[in-house]
């Protein structure tokens, strides 16, 4: 007896093949595609296509003979660096100051964007976000000399007050150890606008039933800070570290070196990879000593995120950048 | 996205889109955007539709464009006064010149740049290494050896400087920068304002020693409330290169430094050069005179960079600097330097040592991807030797920018109702472009300093290791290293460190580790084998 179900079953379509599959997803994320286009091309073309020029470093370049011309010397080029222990006190501040930076960064952000969130008056709240965006915009050199204007020994603002209260003056450029804070407080008043608009982006993407189920239950608004809005942040926060972690080795050349005033007093502390380089290659003037160091600061930041992102989906496989 | 639906259909939106990227991507491909500074001059017409006819060069020549790269403020008239240049130069060797002017901080990177990118190039200023550094060009092989073309193409400019001077510029055996003549054995001295000497009662000649300044400042301190502080120390003097204020020449190298009368000339390291010298003061003791002067408030606490301090000298900040280069004329100079408010008087504490690197202090170099480098010689060669053509380089157009007041005694000043600061052209920089005794003087005061310098390059002690110049291939990392330790106690002097003893021990102690011996030594066996070849 032959089985029905032969004849009757439906035939299965046919997948379609690779190529239609994936002009179809093309088209259904078009418009997304499109907006990344202008910075996909950027990214390509200045930070994937120069990457060979990294043979540099293990180049002794010359100008006349072009990156290809130029004699391979491997590691001769950072000998340089790792000669004296300097290298070793520069990475310390670079990795300590960048750490800081971050943690001061991520708190005083979410903080400031919590407290935005709060204003009821829409206008004050835009007129608050403008005031803090401001600072981001200001040249670091310009930044240089308000916080000489504050802290000049004879003139200063800070040293006009303390001997107006009765107390001595002090002379802060000649101080190593109130550095880190005087450059966590510059960064801070440099940074907190721009990095407080990612925040409050993200609390403003919180689905308000929640604050309101919380308000029915009885929620103090620091218990509704702590159990709603943080929690939603935590993936917004994980990405924001990690990409910082990527640049932990680089510093802000600006503030160690200009906000400073390239004060050698302050070295000890304020003395980065960037600024050490920078001193080094003066007399120098090699473009493949540079090469070296930019390899040096790029690599380990590089091996510092793969480890992070690692490290972040052992703990939570959902919450890791890639 | 917890946002509503937009107005835009999705198709508008796509085409908006699609606009937004092209329009980013094209502003990206348009034309690269001219380096701020740089000004083209008029392109010149073929020779065939020039009516005019050149003299001495045939016309079937093209009219080459010669690329000019130097550094200086902006200047109001710069395209005016080179377009008269070149009327001239067209005539005479079939060339013009399409100057660059950058700026003064800008100047070598933008000159590495052009070299990495093979943009054209043709004369550029180089020095011994306050700004483009004269042997890194060479190291990295981008000038064009010029000691076959001097006798031939510039006659006048090669017989006007002796042989010892231009084996000064000599780099293994040869020449690759004519060296534009001014003082080249610069001593360091005390610039005082004149008008504040004249209040005291006080004279220039009365200071023969940095030491001598201390009573003066305690008095100005006293005095003149409206000074920032007295005395401007310029930054930088501890033991680092330069020591010729001492009586060393470190021949060029990072470490090390030989006396200059020393006819075995052996090098010493830091701590010979700290301890006085047997006739010149050494780097400590001018080190404890800047540590007495720091606690006393006569100078800053914390260091300025020079812009600054000529801006604040200019708003009458400051009443002397110290450690200050002097030359003959060069109060004049100075003047205008510092804003063209105040008059200076100079006390000269150090006589000028004559180095290689005085001499090689400001050149102009022909770079070995120039279009046409026997050209370039031939322009170096009558802005060298052809006063009119130099002058107006270096302060305008006859008339406009500068008068004669007393042709006869060589005496030029400004046009009735122009100054230094509001003349459209001035440049104020007659050693960037060629030898300097061919201009006029622009003060009553200066008359005579041509002479004068002339007599202080001849008779001024000489180092013996004029002609020399280290080559740091060899120790580049150590130099490297060297390098980033002396900024940190540059300001050692200046008394901003509480135990000087110790920092000074801590500082030499970073230098052995950065690896100054091995650089002196490097620097030793250098010397010997080039004494060998004299």
């Amino acid at each position: 007896m032959e089985l029905a179900h032969a004849k009757c079953a439906p035939r299965p379509s046919k997948r379609p093949g690779a190529i239609p599959r994936f002009l179809g997803l093309v088209r259904s994320n078009a418009s997304l595609l499109t907006m990344a286009a202008p910075a996909v091309v950027w990214v390509v073309i200045f930070s994937y296509l120069p990457m060979f020029g990294i043979v540099i470093a293990f180049k002794n370049y010359r100008a006349a003979d072009g990156i290809l011309g130029s004699a391979w010397v491997g590691l001769k080029n950072f000998r340089f660096l790792f000669l004296t222990d300097a290298i070793w006190r520069a990475t310390r501040n670079t990795v300590l100051m960048n750490s800081l930076f971050i943690i001061t960064g991520t708190v005083g952000s979410i903080v400031v964007a919590l407290m935005l969130n709060e204003v009821r008056s829409r206008l004050l709240s835009r007129a608050y976000q403008a005031a803090m965006f401001f600072p981001y915009f200001v040249s670091i050199v310009i930044v240089s000399y308000f916080v000489f204007a504050l802290l000049s020994t004879d003139h200063g603002l800070i040293n006009r007050l303390l001997v107006r209260l009765g107390g001595q003056k002090v002379i802060w450029y000649a101080r190593p150890m109130a550095w880190p804070v005087i450059l966590i407080l510059v960064n801070l008043w440099k940074g907190l606008g721009v990095g407080s608009i990612i925040y409050l982006a993200a609390i403003l993407g919180i689905n308000p039933e929640f604050y309101e189920a919380a308000q029915i239950d009885g929620a103090s608004k620091l218990q509704q800070i702590r159990y709603i809005t943080l929690p939603h942040l935590v993936s917004v926060m994980i990405i924001m570290i990690l990409l910082a972690i990527g640049g932990i080795f680089r510093a802000d050349f600006g503030l160690f070196y200009i906000v400073t005033r390239n004060q050698g007093v302050l070295y000890p502390t304020t003395d980065v990879i960037d600024t050490y380089v920078y001193r080094a290659l003066q007399e120098i003037a090699q473009p493949s000593m540079a090469a070296a160091a930019g390899f040096y600061q790029t690599i380990v930041g590089f091996i510092l995120v793969l480890l992070s992102n690692w490290a972040v989906k052992k703990v939570d496989p959902d919450r890791s950048l890639f | 996205m917890t946002g509503r639906q937009g107005n835009l259909s999705r198709r508008q939106f796509l085409k908006a889109a699609a606009a937004v990227t092209m329009g980013s991507v094209l502003t990206a491909c348009g034309p690269a955007p001219q380096p701020t500074p740089t000004l083209r001059a008029p392109e010149p017409s073929q020779p065939t539709a020039t009516p005019q006819v050149a003299t001495a060069v045939p016309t079937a020549v093209p009219v080459i464009a010669l690329d000019y790269y130097y550094l200086g403020s902006q200047q109001k008239d710069l395209d005016v006064v080179w377009a008269a240049i070149n009327e001239q130069l067209k005539e005479r060797i079939n060339a013009t010149i399409t100057p660059h002017l950058i700026d003064w901080g800008e100047y070598v990177q933008k000159i590495n740049l052009i070299n990495a990118s093979g943009e054209p190039l043709d004369i550029y200023f180089t020095s011994w290494g306050w700004t483009l550094k004269y042997s890194e060009e060479i190291r990295q092989g981008n000038l064009w050896a010029m000691d076959d073309a001097l006798p031939v193409l510039c006659p006048k400019t090669w017989a006007s400087m002796k042989k010892e001077i231009w084996d000064a510029a000599r780099v293994k055996g040869k020449i690759y920068g004519v060296m534009n003549q001014q003082i080249f054995a610069i001593g360091n001295g005390i610039a005082h304002r004149k008008d504040l000497l004249e209040k005291y009662g006080r004279k220039a000649e009365d200071f023969k020693a940095y030491a001598d300044l201390t009573d003066w400042a305690r008095e100005l301190k006293e005095k003149e409330p409206g000074l920032l502080a007295p005395i401007y120390s310029e930054k930088g003097h501890v033991v680092t290169s330069a020591g010729a204020d001492f009586g060393w020449d470190n021949g060029g190298a990072p470490a090390g430094s030989v006396r200059y009368n020393d006819p075995n000339m052996k090098v010493s390291g830091y701590k010979e050069m700290w301890e006085p010298g047997a006739d010149w003061r050494g780097e400590g003791h001018y080190c404890e005179l800047l540590d007495g002067w720091y606690r006393a408030g006569y100078i800053l606490p914390e260091s300025m960079e020079q812009a600054e301090a000529r801006a604040a000298f200019a708003q009458g900040k400051f009443a002397v600097i110290s450690g200050h280069p002097i030359k003959p004329g060069g109060m004049a100079e100075n003047k205008g330097l510092m804003g063209g408010v105040w008059d200076f008087e100079a006390s000269k504490i150090n006589p000028g040592l004559l180095t290689t690197s005085g001499i090689i202090a400001t050149m102009s170099s022909v770079s070995v991807r120039s279009k046409d480098p026997e050209r370039c010689m031939q322009y170096l060669e009558i802005i060298n030797t052809d006063k009119d053509l130099y002058t107006t380089l270096c302060k305008g157009i006859e008339g406009k920018h500068w008068v004669w007041v007393d042709k006869a005694r060589n005496l030029a000043g400004w046009p009735s109702g122009v100054t230094g600061d509001t003349s459209g052209y001035n440049p104020n920089t007659d050693w960037m472009f060629g030898c300097q005794f061919n201009a006029p003087y622009m003060e009553e005061a200066s008359i005579g300093a041509w002479e004068e310098t002339k007599r202080e390059n001849d008779e001024n002690p000489a180092s013996n290791l004029v002609g020399f110049l280290f080559d740091v291939e060899p120790v580049s990392a150590e130099a490297a290293a060297i390098g980033a330790v002396h900024p940190e106690y540059g300001d050692l002097c200046a008394g901003r460190r509480s135990d000087i003893p110790g920092t000074v021990a801590e500082y030499w102690s970073k230098l052995d580790a950065a690896g100054y011996q091995k650089v002196a030594d490097e620097l030793q066996r250098q010397i010997n084998a080039w004494a060998e070849t004299r």
